[in-house]
């Protein structure tokens, strides 16, 4: 018995441990609901977080400031040479006339997007490990945000809601290596599935665009919409552009390397969609 | 009193990690200063307290960011405990340390995430997880031990702080 008593931290530490495992895989499924600890705790952390995301970001733009006066001699160097550049592009008006109307047909996207919005919403926090890419807004139930809406910014699709408290969600970004989305080549409708890139350690912003028919035409530059298939993301939404394709000859299937619009790294305002299919 | 100050500790730790680190990534990883505090608080006062932070600190980040409860709070807590282990039994000096304690901590945290993205079927490569997220977080987790390590030292110079934990045994 005193030898019992002499290993009761040890005891103590391997009973936590295990009920620590329990807890996780107990919480690992379904999940979905922000607990009432959870709700308080990022209730109260909100605004400090909102104030301290405002602030690092100042003091961020400010030294990109001072960078970019430094380089100001080579900037005005490189300037000219990509006015001359500009120059012979003039040439080539009616290319730019036809990339117009591509991009009237985004703007009607992002239109029809407008009209199924909920809410906007501003980033107060990122994930603070390395492992997972997942955001916190500060918007949840009571200003209409539910599980599973689809979040979008005007340069592209941000995630989904996984999580809503009454005041803030989390939201699973698009590179995030759990995420995946329904998504189609806006060129030539082929259908594939886009993951987040998880093996690079999720943090390289860039997504992977599976099981692509084999005989597909897709190219480097192509843009990659939202299919609308599986219901949870409104379709039309753009992701991004196809940096590279990828065909192994053992695979029956194309693989294209996806960079998303939307950057990752400076995100400050959403937009909250609702699905209305 | 402690406690108070302790929790205040963990909760503005967790506002700057979640709000200025973003900013700072070298190579897309960021500082876990969370795991500094951990290691620190070990160093400098054993065993109920190192584990405790640990324990604490990690479930505050599982609540707020965690796919599922537990994860970070069964790292830090190991790593506290373990480090805890040796309050006492050698002489903490000011830098090599905590700089050796952060390090096999690191190692230890980055084995149990691979461990639990290996069940998880996450399928993140074991050998690339390594050099891309692991090796460069402890170097620049390593960067950033001194400062936080002195200041927890600080601390605890204050009288307060170096009271035994009693669990309410008088009422």
């Amino acid at each position: 018995m005193p030898r019992l008593f002499k290993n009761a931290p040890l005891i103590i530490v391997i009973l936590a441990v295990i009920g620590l495992i329990v807890l996780m895989v107990y919480t690992e499924v379904g999940k979905e609901r922000a607990t009432m600890v959870e709700n308080a705790l990022g209730q109260a952390l909100v605004p400090l977080q909102k104030g301290m995301y405002s602030a690092s970001q100042f003091v961020y733009n400010l030294f990109s400031d001072i960078g970019e006066r430094r380089n100001m001699k080579k900037d005005y160097e490189d300037l000219q040479a990509r006015v001359a550049d500009m120059e012979k592009e003039l040439h080539m008006l009616e290319e730019l006339e036809r990339q117009n109307e591509r991009l009237k047909k985004l703007t009607l996207f992002l239109d029809e997007n407008r009209e199924m919005a909920v809410t906007g919403a501003t980033v107060i926090a990122k994930n603070p490990g390395n492992w997972f890419n997942n955001i916190t807004i500060d918007k949840g139930s009571k200003h209409g945000v539910e599980l599973n809406m689809a979040v979008v910014t005007d340069q592209g699709l941000v995630g989904r809601i996984i999580e809503v408290a009454e005041g803030w969600s989390k939201v699973r970004t698009i590179v995030d290596g759990k995420s995946a989305v329904s998504g189609i080549v806006q060129r030539n409708r082929d259908n594939g599935l886009l993951k987040g890139n998880n093996s690079l350690g999720s943090e390289d912003g860039l997504c992977r665009m599976i099981y692509l028919p084999e005989d597909s035409n897709v190219t480097p530059g192509d843009k990659i919409l939202t299919s609308g298939l599986g219901e949870i993301f409104p379709k039309g939404i753009y992701i991004g552009e196809v940096e590279k394709v990828i065909k192994d000859k053992r695979e029956l299937y194309k693989t294209a390397i996806v960079r998303p619009g939307v950057d990752f790294q400076r995100l400050e305002e959403v937009i909250v969609v609702a699905n209305d299919s | 009193m402690r406690e108070m100050v302790i929790l205040a500790i963990l909760l503005l730790n967790l506002t700057v990690q979640s709000s200025i680190f973003p900013f700072v990534e070298i190579l897309h990883v960021k500082p876990d200063s969370l795991l500094i505090l951990t290691v620190s608080f070990a160093l400098l006062a054993g065993n109920p307290t190192g584990a405790l932070v640990g324990l604490f600190g990690g479930l505050i980040q599982d609540i707020l960011f965690g796919n599922n409860m537990g994860l970070h709070a069964l790292q830090y807590m190991t790593v506290g405990y373990l480090v805890g282990i040796l309050y006492g039994k050698l002489y903490v000096d000011k830098l090599f340390m905590p700089l050796l304690a952060v390090m096999t901590s690191n190692m230890i945290k980055g084995i149990i995430m691979l461990g639990y993205n290996f069940f998880n079927q996450s399928g993140i490569p074991p050998g690339k997880a390594f050099i891309q997220i692991i090796v460069p977080e402890t170097v620049y987790t390593l960067l950033l031990t001194p400062l936080i390590f002195y200041g927890i030292a600080g601390l605890y110079r204050n009288k307060f702080m170096r009271k035994k934990w009693r669990f309410r045994k008088n009422i």
